[in-house]
């Protein structure tokens, strides 16, 4: 999820300008550049993936006026490059403070998994699956519905009768996944909230 | 370096963190440059999240799944989420099969909790491991030992967040391992309407200390048994292991634990084993 960043605007110009040269174009390599890298900085076990990323986005602010001038190649991996800088800093930090994590402190209870019950979940999920489409729903019904076994042959029949490679029935899966996801993530967050 | 090169068993091995440092950066680069699509790595995360859930990971593999994708309290949630979505299209699949709905039982814990509001944060953490742990020993006997890793992971819960627990009702009861136990009869644990949570008092009687053990319970009889790790030595006069378990999960009859010490590089060491007779089924309604 992409936050709201402390980059001054003409900074973030330059970073768009920097990625291409169209500004829509631009934007949507933004937004999935953050998306990557937030999931790198999950891969590596980094606390706080969001956070870190705009973190990666405010030195890259910093530096680019510097850098664009003589920069050659694929900016993404200059990107890439401050977020391994972190995902380092971010483990030197985890071994420094490991001596004071191991200190046997009374757990704090995981709120989430306390206050969060199944039927909670169930809620969320029936109130979020209202909010698709029904194309959408039956489409994700459809994905999930058949055990292991039978899961690769039940797909590769939807994506004939849908018409599409079995690729793209993968990724239209997943983006409404994600959307649903996301929407009982939101759901849950108000109920335990509230 | 190309993306051909990266192939999905690798991959699904950067994924499980089983790769080198200079690997994992190259996949990262070609990641984050676009090079390898995106969609291979959503299917090969994919695939890995429903072997996880389908309970077909192999030991090791499920192991740093856990470390990988159920490692922080969001993570964990994203990982119930998708499982709730699954096993809705599974559950709406099958709706047809089966009229026994899973739902109505949900429906009517949630009468439960509503007629009585000042159990439901207490409860939140049962009401989940019952929900759970219901479905699980209903399709025991089936093919389908998905949940069985989601049961493992609520009760491994409930045992990491004890404090958690102790908001709940719970009965307590001290076991001896067999060996000291000798002709003794075996200890029978009851568990009455109102109590959410089975504490067991493992006593340790080796000389061999651990960081932590691992209990493995089954049923006398059934042959998978639920694994709970990173278990603490409680020093309280005795030398005991302390082991929750939802009440509901207690079914009548003969239960066996193998208590295993572990070290601290994680290898398991000296093990006791322990048995019990459940004389009467929490009720959790």
């Amino acid at each position: 999820m992409v936050r709201y960043s402390t980059v001054p605007l003409e900074h973030l110009d330059q970073i768009l300008g920097w990625l291409n040269p169209d500004r829509e174009a631009a934007a949507l390599i933004y937004v999935q550049l953050c998306h990557d890298l937030t999931k790198i900085f999950a891969w590596n076990h980094c606390h706080d993936p969001e956070a870190l990323t705009d973190e990666v986005i405010d030195r890259v602010a910093r530096k680019v006026h510097e850098v664009l001038p003589t920069y050659e190649g694929d900016p993404r991996l200059f990107f890439y490059g401050i977020a391994r800088n972190l995902i380092r800093e971010n483990l030197k930090r985890a071994k420094t403070q490991v001596s004071l994590e191991a200190i046997d402190l009374p757990l704090a209870p995981d709120i989430q998994s306390e206050e969060e019950t199944a039927i909670m979940r169930e809620e969320c999920l029936q109130s979020c699956l209202q909010q698709l489409t029904a194309e959408k729903r039956d489409l994700i019904l459809a994905y999930y519905a058949k055990e292991k076994q039978s899961t690769i042959q039940n797909r590769s029949q939807l994506a004939d009768r849908l018409g599409i490679s079995s690729q793209s029935l993968r990724v239209r899966a997943h983006r409404i996944r994600t959307t649903l996801e996301d929407c009982i993530e939101a759901c849950l967050d108000q109920k335990v909230n509230t | 370096m190309k993306e051909d090169l990266v192939s999905d068993t690798l991959l699904r091995k950067f994924l499980l963190a089983k790769v080198d440092a200079d690997e994992r950066q190259r996949i990262e680069r070609l990641f984050v440059t676009g090079v390898m699509p995106r969609e291979r790595v959503i299917a090969v995360e994919e695939h890995l999240i429903d072997d996880y859930l389908n309970d077909s990971l192999s030991r090791e593999d499920k192991e740093s799944f856990l470390l990988q994708y159920a490692n922080t309290p969001s993570q964990q949630r994203k990982l119930r989420i998708a499982a709730t979505i699954r096993d809705w299209a599974k559950g709406q699949a099958n709706i047809g099969d089966s009229r026994k709905p899973r739902s109505l039982s949900l429906a009517s814990l949630r009468q439960w909790i509503i007629t009585k509001p000042f159990w439901v944060v207490p409860m939140a953490v049962a009401a989940t491991v019952v929900i759970v742990v219901a479905s699980v020993w209903s399709i025991r006997n089936s093919q389908d030992r998905r949940p069985l890793a989601l049961l493992e992971q609520q009760v491994q819960q409930l045992n990491d967040y004890g404090s958690a627990g102790n908001m709940l009702a719970r009965t307590s009861f001290t076991l001896s391992p067999v060996s000291v136990r000798s002709a003794e009869r075996q200890p029978e644990v009851t568990a009455r309407s109102e109590h959410r949570i089975v504490e067991l008092r493992l006593l340790w009687m080796q000389k061999q200390q651990y960081p932590s053990f691992r209990a493995m319970i089954r049923r006398t009889g059934d042959n998978t048994p639920i694994t709970i790790r990173n278990l603490k030595v409680e020093a309280d006069g005795v030398t005991a292991v302390r082991l929750l378990l939802p009440a509901a999960v207690l079914l009548r009859g003969p239960y066996e634990i193998e208590l295993n010490g572990v070290n601290a590089e994680g290898v398991t060491g000296a093990s006791d084993e322990y048995d019990f007779l459940v004389t009467d089924q929490a009720d959790p309604r």
